[in-house]
């Protein structure tokens, strides 16, 4: 008599044997990783910092409070204040609703048309794939702050639209991406038992090849935030983002560079923030890639 | 090697001209009309038309997109929105000054980075390879325009050595490179820390190569292994890394300019776009992007040049 399969094999569950899927082992690797752990921390740190700023900020950020123009940091004032009298904490920490806010706009939007670009490309290759490539390749020829600024000088300054520029920014970063890790699926033998089965392409294309690339969207997706909010800074820096009197990171840098010599503190602190969330974004990245990609980590020597 | 050049050349033509349709595309997506701007609101309207006529703005779009691009090809850049300057004479004027500082900047890079990376190969796992990654950690995540705030308050404010700000075209005087120095090492700092850790990688894939083992086993100086059979090798994908990079470190020049008050043509951009000069915004565009271009054709060219097996491959 021959052996029957066992049932898991049949049913299609030969991963659960081996304990979790790529996911949960991806996840379990970034966990236990101290860079992929303080990477997280920082991330949460920032979210969390971004909705509960009224709770946290001690001063309304937009209010001048005569008397106290550029006052060193004190018990009062924590980060001191700027040219106006205003709380320099409170209006890193309402700033930091701004960065999140454009990132997160950025990567939401500009990464959904990326990676829907990216599978249509790869998926269907030819004539397609070869004209949406050289555009990408032409976007991605630039910087991403001057294509940034090339956008805002068409559509003009603001949050919002900072925002809008670098989703469309992210856009061939993200196609770049998923197009290449779709490649590499269209070889796999599920596409092909998918095809063999009858699923339209649709199907085959966001329940069977996307699912499969989510590894490389993750880590662009990490990279893109911290990008993101660098950009934004450096736009409010030159002036062609948030405007004043919101408090944007980059645009209380710009302010404070005209008083370095009376007033350290206000050039200083908001870049603390900034370098800090991009190092943690950056080890975060760091950490994604090897989790996802365990080859990297023999490479690193 | 030729038809390798020439095919690469050809290449790099659809790639400028889909980039001069993107800058047009753009410059007329704008609000505003531009008869407007340069007349004034209080124009009649006999003067629009008249201005619209001279202009070409009257003709059909493909029309008005071959006649900038064939203005542009002769050198005719247009005339500035806001000081009726040529727009030719405008950029020339400050891209001496963004040139300088690229031109450093990427000699900085070069002349920090493969020391280090090197450095941080030969040395891996030990204590000196965690102390560049760790440096190198920190100078991929720092953002440029802060970096050059605390240097201004170090370098300048501080100790004085060298000014907090400003531009001296070099020779001068004596001091103009005191001008360049902030500038040139902040606009570096993030390729530097990028390319150190590429460099690094590159050199542990190449040291532990067979070619390597041999080398050493016939009995060559350490010096001759890591330079001529290691290093020569290892540079090869670093020189792809370098320029991307190169593109990266010319879009953080835009904000170490205005950081530095550096006259350079990120600056004349940005005051562009805020005083809506679209001739000016739309010329440096482009011509922004015919550089990314050439940095990227002469990246491939370099690289078939150190790895024949590119341009025999890649017919």
């Amino acid at each position: 008599m021959a052996t029957a399969l066992p049932l898991s094999v049949v049913r299609g569950k030969t991963r659960a044997r081996s304990g979790a899927g790529p996911m949960k082992t991806a996840a379990r690797r970034v966990l236990t990783h101290p860079a992929g752990v303080f990477g997280l921390t920082v991330l949460v740190g920032f979210i969390l910092m971004a909705i509960c700023a009224p709770l946290i900020a001690p001063y309304d950020p937009i209010k001048q409070i005569v008397g106290h123009e550029l006052r060193a940091p004190s018990a009062e004032h924590w980060l001191g204040t700027d040219e106006y009298g205003r709380d320099l904490f409170s209006r890193i920490v309402y700033g930091c609703r701004i960065s999140m806010l454009v990132s997160l706009i950025a990567v939401s939007t500009g990464g959904f048309l990326g990676i829907v670009l990216g599978l249509f490309s790869g998926y269907r290759g030819g004539l397609v794939d070869a004209v949406l490539m050289r555009v990408v390749d032409v976007m991605l020829s630039y910087p991403a702050i001057i294509l940034g600024i090339a956008i805002v000088a068409v559509i003009g300054a603001g949050m919002f639209n900072v925002a809008y520029a670098l989703a469309i920014v992210n856009v061939p970063h993200f196609a770049r991406v998923v197009r290449a890790s779709v490649l590499t699926q269209m070889g796999q033998e599920y596409v092909s038992s998918a095809i063999a089965a009858g699923c339209c392409d649709r199907r085959i294309m966001f329940l069977h090849v996307l699912p499969n690339c989510f590894g490389p969207i993750l880590v662009q997706a990490s990279t893109a935030i911290g990008v993101a909010v660098i950009a934004e800074a450096s736009l409010s820096f030159l002036g062609l983002g948030t405007q004043p009197p919101n408090p944007s990171w980059g645009s209380i840098l710009g302010d404070g560079r005209a008083f370095l010599r009376r007033a350290w503190w206000y050039g200083v602190s908001p870049g603390i923030f900034l370098a800090t969330f991009q190092l943690g974004l950056n080890f975060l990245a760091n950490a994604l890639r090897d989790a996802f990609d365990p080859r990297l980590i023999r490479s690193r020597g | 090697m030729l038809s390798y050049i020439i095919r690469r050349l050809i290449q790099a033509i659809p790639v400028l001209f889909v980039s001069a349709i993107i800058v047009f595309a753009l410059m007329r997506l704008t609000p505003g009309d531009p008869v407007r701007a340069i007349l004034g609101a209080d124009a009649t309207e006999e003067q629009c038309l008249a201005l619209q006529h001279e202009m070409g703005l009257d003709q059909p779009l493909p029309i008005q997109f071959f006649d900038w691009l064939w203005d542009f090809v002769r050198g005719d850049l247009g005339v500035s929105y806001i000081n009726k300057l040529p727009v030719r004479d405008l950029i020339a004027q400050r891209a001496v000054a963004t040139i300088q500082l690229a031109i450093a900047g990427l000699l900085l890079t070069i002349l920090l980075a493969l020391p280090l990376g090197i450095l941080s190969a030969l040395t891996a796992g030990k204590r000196l390879d965690t102390i560049i990654s760790a440096v190198t950690s920190f100078g991929i995540s720092i953002p440029h325009f802060w970096l050059g705030i605390l240097a201004i308050l170090l370098f300048a404010v501080t100790l004085g050595w060298v000014p907090p700000g400003g531009y001296a075209p070099l020779g001068s005087s004596p001091d103009a490179f005191k001008f360049l120095i902030l500038p040139a090492l902040t606009v570096c700092i993030n390729t530097t820390a990028v390319l150190t850790r590429f460099v690094r990688v590159s050199m542990l894939d190449v040291l532990h190569e067979h070619y390597v083992r041999t080398a050493h086993a016939k009995g060559l100086r350490e010096r001759t292994v890591i330079v001529k059979h290691a290093l020569l090798n290892a540079l090869i994908p670093v020189l792809t890394v370098l320029g991307m990079q190169l593109g990266r470190m010319f879009g953080g020049s835009v904000i170490v300019e205005s950081v530095y008050a550096w006259p350079g043509m990120g600056r004349l951009l940005v005051n562009a776009i805020n005083t809506r000069d679209y001739p000016i915004v739309q010329a440096v565009l482009m011509i922004m992007a015919i550089f990314f271009t050439l940095v990227n054709l002469i990246v491939d060219l370099l690289y078939g040049v150190v790895d024949p097996r590119v341009r025999l491959a890649r017919r």
